[in-house]
């Protein structure tokens, strides 16, 4: 039932595809260090980082990882955590961190640079660098594939 | 001779009001005189009246809804999971609700509007609920839906004498593929308490050989005159229902310059990638409404821009008018911005969707010459 609100715009919550799979990416450190800068952040290493990136208004289930991601941050997480926000507007930033009392850092991309780059293929996805800053996985954010996540997590 | 004479009018008169087969599809024409567009207003959302440790505004839905007299707004917020009703100039006058699986919590809105007695009714698609809240937010019910035969179908709600109007798919042909959704009932009715009380209708039947697995109705309800309009996302056509009777009084329309549709069918199990390429520069539906004197069809073009932004402004938007009583076209007229609402005669567009500015533009159609 939720298959026709976003799939346009590329949701990957919103395909009936399976819901384990996993996105290729040709994609390296190199590249994103590049959008980062573009987008403003100067970041220059990201190994054993897990990134989120995702919009404010992604479905329920994206939403409950997101939060599962925030607790795991402030217990302690074996991996550096960060989210991408594709976001426009100040004012809905700071609104989206106030709701879900999000503590983890967020990297704003106002104009959604990271899929105009092809970075990701929809949103919202978890990626994970290993210590090498290798891309090992990508997978999209729905909390039902996290087990097979985390055993790539070093 | 009299009689020949009254015989001719009488047969003038049944002709030009059964100008279309409603079991025929009517290519509607195009009709002389020009439409244009024009803007005589605008409001912004003012969300002083919320004290500093009530809800912020956080993203709202750019389709809205207004009651019957037209003096109050409803929005949904998508970030917080809240309604928040504003009178007609923009000032926030109650918020309503909250995110949570709690009574009188949301956790997924698909359609929600007024009732005749000022309550919002909503239909949360993932509790797979009706809730109905009293305006200032204190009293509210929460009843489960019988979706057993009939799943909701869009965005889209209508509230009269204690019943919900919505677009339906029939659950049987839900999952079952394209083959088969032409099938599907299109108009639902269910009571406060959740019961079907009856489905009637049919989806498109040009959605025989669709031309994506987006197939979802797009509706307007004119609940005074018991007329319900519908199209789907890759379609041109219109089908007019009477509410009352549950019979297709009118199928029409035109594919106008700039409706782009695609030759190949997008599947719904093609990589996000695939879909999204495929979609974009295509039409894409995305209302039908009544007007006093027109019927409404509001398409948009999907760019590249919009896929990265999500910024609704970023897509290129349409509309095509239709006349109510000949259902002939006046055209297709561009729209600078999204389309949030028609109330009455008026078109409300969201020219900014900032939340510390929420600007809505209010226009009008106006006869050339």
């Amino acid at each position: 039932m939720i298959l026709f609100c976003v799939a346009l715009s590329g949701s990957a919550c919103s395909n009936n595809q399976t819901e384990t799979f996993e996105y290729s990416s040709d994609k390296t450190e190199a590249d994103w260090i590049s959008y980062f800068s573009e987008i403003g952040h100067n970041v220059t290493d990201l190994s054993n980082h897990t990134i989120l990136v995702m919009y404010p208004s992604n479905c329920a289930s994206c939403i409950n990882e997101l939060e599962w991601w925030n607790n795991k941050y402030q217990e302690g997480f074996k991996s550096k955590i960060s989210i991408v926000l594709i976001e426009r507007h100040p004012a809905t930033q700071n609104n989206f961190v106030d709701v879900h009392k999000l503590q983890l850092p967020i990297f704003n991309d106002r104009e959604g640079v990271v899929l105009k780059r092809e970075l990701v293929p929809a949103t919202p996805v978890k990626i994970y660098f290993n210590s090498k800053s290798e891309l090992v996985t990508m997978m999209p954010m729905n909390s039902r594939n996290l087990s097979q996540f985390l055993k790539k997590v070093e | 001779m009299n009689n020949i004479f009254k015989f001719i009018f009488l047969f003038l008169i049944m002709g030009a009001c059964s100008k279309t087969d409603p079991s025929e599809f009517y290519k509607s024409e195009i009709l002389e005189e020009d439409r244009t567009v024009v803007k005589i207003g605008e409001i912004v959302l003012d969300d002083s009246s919320i004290d500093e440790t009530g809800p912020n505004i956080g993203k709202l839905r750019p389709e809205f809804v207004s009651n019957r007299d037209h003096s109050l707004f409803a929005f949904f917020d998508e970030l917080n999971m809240q309604i928040v009703v504003t009178d007609n100039q923009g000032k926030v006058q109650h918020v309503v609700s909250k995110r949570g699986r709690g009574p009188g919590e949301l956790m997924s809105v698909l359609g929600y509007n007024f009732d005749e007695k000022n309550r919002i009714v909503v239909y949360d698609g993932s509790q797979r609920m009706i809730k109905v809240f009293e305006m200032d937010g204190g009293e509210h019910s929460d009843v489960d839906i019988d979706h057993e035969r009939r799943f909701v179908g869009n965005r889209y709600l209508f509230a009269k004498d204690e019943e919900l109007i919505v677009p339906v798919i029939n659950s049987e042909f839900h999952s079952s593929g394209k083959e088969q959704i032409w099938q599907s009932d299109l108009i639902g009715k269910f009571g406060y308490n959740g019961t079907l009380l009856e489905s009637f209708g049919r989806y498109d039947p040009f959605l025989k050989n669709p031309k994506s697995y987006l197939v979802f109705p797009h509706v307007d309800a004119d609940l005074e005159n018991n007329q319900f309009l519908s199209s789907h996302p890759d379609r041109f056509s219109l089908q007019l229902y009477n509410l009352e009777t549950q019979e297709r009084i009118a199928w029409f329309g035109m594919q106008s310059e700039n409706f782009n549709q695609t030759d190949n069918y997008i599947d719904a199990q093609q990589s996000h990638q695939a879909i999204s390429a495929q979609a974009r520069d295509l039409s894409w539906t995305s209302g039908v409404y009544f007007l006093p004197e027109y019927f409404l069809h509001y398409f948009v073009i999907l760019t590249e821009k919009f896929q990265q932004t999500r910024d609704h402004n970023d897509k290129i938007h349409y509309i095509n008018l239709y006349d109510r009583n000949s259902y002939d076209s006046y055209g297709e007229l561009e729209l600078p911005y999204t389309l949030g609402s028609v109330v009455g005669n008026k078109l409300y567009l969201i020219e900014d969707d900032n939340p510390d500015n929420y600007t809505i533009g209010i226009y009008e159609i106006h006869s050339d010459g």
